[in-house]
């Protein structure tokens, strides 16, 4: 038995809602709901516990399960995996019943409404990819050393004598010191070293695949349509955090070149581990940012970003909290992007 | 040094066997709350736990599991990183606690280890239900302990041969107790506990931290309730938790950031006060120590108040005048409020009339409140 409630723990998120229903009473008691309108109540329990629900989801799956609102609210059991009435209270007063519910919700059945119905239907989404080949890049690159600089404090002091001469003959002498100063601090200076972006790759293809999103590697545009290999821009990025305008231009040239519609790049950085004092492991941060541009015309248009987001990773050595941190932070934005090319129709 | 009691406390509500139900994941033992608060939570069986290079309690235990056959068969012990989809079980330790108390002119010395059935899912790091257990351990010596003796006290409770006696018996033996429940299921958890300033004023002129009593009070209620009423309530983590994650720090180094549910009825607690009175009589004295307290039981989403009421406790004293024994107030009140929280778990599932006339504010006045919340409890099971 516990299995069978395990089962679905991955793809289960138990949301609570309340729903209030104005009742009128039964014949021989109108002092109380009857069942059925104590259903009601229930039923808009559920309906609240999915606004709930669609309310924590990113924008890009907000804005397609808000295009269908309708069509989902109709088959709302098809999201629900079980239910529970929590608790329920009447006022006599308003003659209202109020009901408080906690629903599990299958989120991976979300997804593929999202999916099917930003898309459509299987034959459908197979066509309209044809005319949406979509590919995208990843660059890496990790802190290699960190240097920390202590704040640097200036003191100044300024004194100032003065002397008067009394009538009588004496002197009168005052000193006075003006003190002040500056407290001056310097940002960290990290420095980069290439890293490889196999790890984002792999597990950004398994989302986007799980996804139903069919999409070409940057591998084949470089070798089909002499796209500008990784390797050779590597070093600008890591050195400036970004590409400069003819590399991005001939990346995206080289991209429509091959037919290419959409075309997402983004830029993935990885910290130096620290001690994380919740679990006493090694934690490293994974900073992302993507963008998402449709290519077709010869000037890009940017349909989607995600980012920059930070995720953490943590495990008992540097290497192990890193992979941890890119494989959340990879899916994470997987999923973001096929959200924003479920939105543009694509599959 | 003598041996006086050693007092297991075992929920007496949950009888169910353990079926031939799919396997679950042993995760082993586990500290509850932030890595770096460890020594100080936990500090006896922090030491402990380094022994064998930090597998010595895990050890023990995942040997007391190996002698359960029909346990061990239904938990898989490789130590998995828990990425399976199916539920983990964990022994996570709540409480460690070391109190003397000076009663009739003896010194007690209290061990207290509290720890949690606890069920999750590592895969959505959700909890599927935790069952707090507790083992308490009392001996009388003439003077107060040394640090040798403590940590002798609290590793006899995880190492002891006597199964009623020993933490790591009594988590097993709640583990096959249980069942969980399939599907979404309500929650119970203590969400606060509180001092009026005049309850503050007493902690703090007895010499202790008051932020401790309420944490030590909030985990007293938790498992006087759940153990009453044989009911799974979600862990308090009063001062642990940050937001609605509880940290938990596994013997193979792994960590865990359990998200835990909101509520669906919240418990809380306020210590009113602590009044005590002494009278002399010809041949002794009597010392009468009180303890006042507010229970109180709500739905928070429908703001429904299912349980407000005052309650207390009292002890008696006394001390013949030629014995010349000395009472420390704080010992008795911290007893005393100890007895109350163990007894309104019990009213909680169960209500008594003779306690509500000695112990409720409004006497029987309160019984259809502590009869909603027993029926509440029972549909927590």
């Amino acid at each position: 038995m516990m299995a069978a409630a395990a089962s679905a723990f991955a793809q289960r998120v138990e949301v609570k809602g309340i729903g209030t229903y104005q009742y009128e009473g039964g014949f021989f008691s109108s002092s109380k709901p009857t069942d059925d309108e104590t259903a009601k109540a229930v039923a808009l329990a559920k309906v609240n516990a999915w606004k709930n629900y669609v309310a924590k989801l990113n924008p890009s799956r907000q804005q397609g399960l808000a295009q269908h609102e309708k069509e989902a609210l109709d088959n709302l059991d098809r999201f629900i995996i079980d239910s529970v009435v929590i608790d329920s209270a009447k006022d006599t007063d308003t003659r209202t019943v109020r009901v408080v519910t906690r629903v599990a919700f299958n989120d991976e059945a979300v997804n593929q409404f999202v999916a099917s119905t930003t898309v459509g239907a299987n034959g459908q989404s197979a066509a309209r990819s044809q005319d949406s080949a979509f590919t995208f890049l990843f660059m890496a690159r990790k802190a290699t050393s960190i240097t920390q600089f202590d704040a640097r404090r200036t003191r100044i002091a300024k004194a100032e004598a003065a002397g008067t001469q009394a009538a009588d003959g004496g002197v009168a002498a005052t000193a006075q010191v003006t003190v002040g100063g500056s407290t001056q601090r310097k940002e960290d200076a990290v420095t980069y070293a290439v890293s490889s972006s196999q790890d984002l790759d792999t597990a950004m293809g398994d989302v986007l695949s799980s996804s139903g999103i069919e999409y070409i590697g940057y591998d084949d545009v470089v070798a089909n349509c002499n796209a500008v290999p990784v390797k050779k821009f590597q070093s600008e990025f890591v050195d400036a955090d970004e590409l400069s305008p003819q590399t991005r231009a001939a990346v995206i040239n080289a991209a429509r070149a091959c037919d290419i519609r959409y075309f997402a790049y983004g830029t993935i950085d990885t910290e130096v581990a620290t001690v994380d004092p919740v679990t006493g492991n090694q934690k490293v941060f994974v900073s992302v940012r993507s963008q998402l541009w449709d290519i077709r015309q010869r000037l890009p248009r940017k349909i989607g970003s995600v980012g920059p987001k930070q995720y953490a990773g943590l495990g008992p050595n540097q290497s192990v909290a890193g992979r941890n941190a890119l494989n959340d932070a990879s899916r994470d934005l997987a999923r973001t992007l096929v959200d924003q090319l479920n939105a543009k129709g694509i599959r | 040094m003598v041996s006086v009691a050693v007092i297991a406390l075992v929920p007496t509500g949950s009888t169910l066997a353990v079926e031939a139900d799919p396997p679950l994941i042993y995760s082993g033992f586990a500290f509850s709350g932030d890595f770096q608060n460890r020594d100080r939570l936990y500090p006896i069986t922090a030491q402990i736990s380094r022994d064998r290079n930090g597998t010595f309690l895990d050890e023990i235990l995942r040997q007391k599991v190996m002698a359960r056959p029909a346990l061990a068969s239904r938990l898989k012990l490789d130590l998995a990183d828990g990425k399976q989809d199916i539920s983990s079980v964990a022994f996570a330790l709540v409480n460690e606690n070391v109190e003397t108390q000076r009663v009739d002119g003896k010194l007690w010395v209290i061990v207290t280890v509290q720890a949690n059935v606890l069920a999750f899912n590592r895969a959505s790091n959700s909890l599927v239900a935790s069952y707090p257990l507790r083992v308490r351990s009392a001996r009388v010596s003439e003077t107060m302990p040394g640090s040798a003796e403590l940590q002798a006290m609290v590793r006899e409770v995880y190492t002891t041969s006597n199964t009623s006696e020993n933490i790591f018996d009594q988590w097993l033996n709640r583990l096959e107790t249980i069942k969980l429940r399939k599907g979404a299921r309500k929650y119970l958890r203590v969400t606060g506990v509180t001092m009026t300033p005049q309850a503050e004023s007493i902690v703090k002129a007895s010499g202790k931290d008051a932020t401790s009593i309420k944490n030590q009070t909030a985990n007293f209620l938790e498992a006087a309730v759940a153990e009453a009423g044989g009911i799974p309530i979600v862990p308090n983590s009063v001062g642990e938790a940050i937001g609605s994650k509880m940290a938990y720090r596994f013997a193979n180094g792994s960590d865990l950031q359990l998200t835990l549910p909101d509520p669906d009825y919240s418990l809380t607690f306020e210590i009113r006060d602590f009044v005590s009175k002494k009278i002399e009589k010809a041949a002794y004295f009597q010392d009468i120590y009180r303890v006042k307290a507010t229970v109180e039981l709500k739905q928070p989403d429908l703001e429904q108040v299912i349980l407000n009421e005052g309650v207390y406790d009292t002890a008696i004293i006394t001390r013949p005048k030629q014995a010349d024994v000395q009472l420390a107030d704080w010992d008795q009140y911290y007893k005393t409020l100890q007895s109350l929280i163990q007894q309104v778990g019990k009213q909680m599932t169960h209500v008594d009339d003779a306690w509500l006339k000695d112990n409720a504010s409004r006497e029987s006045a309160a019984k259809p409140a502590f009869e909603n919340t027993n029926q509440l409890i029972q549909k927590l099971l």
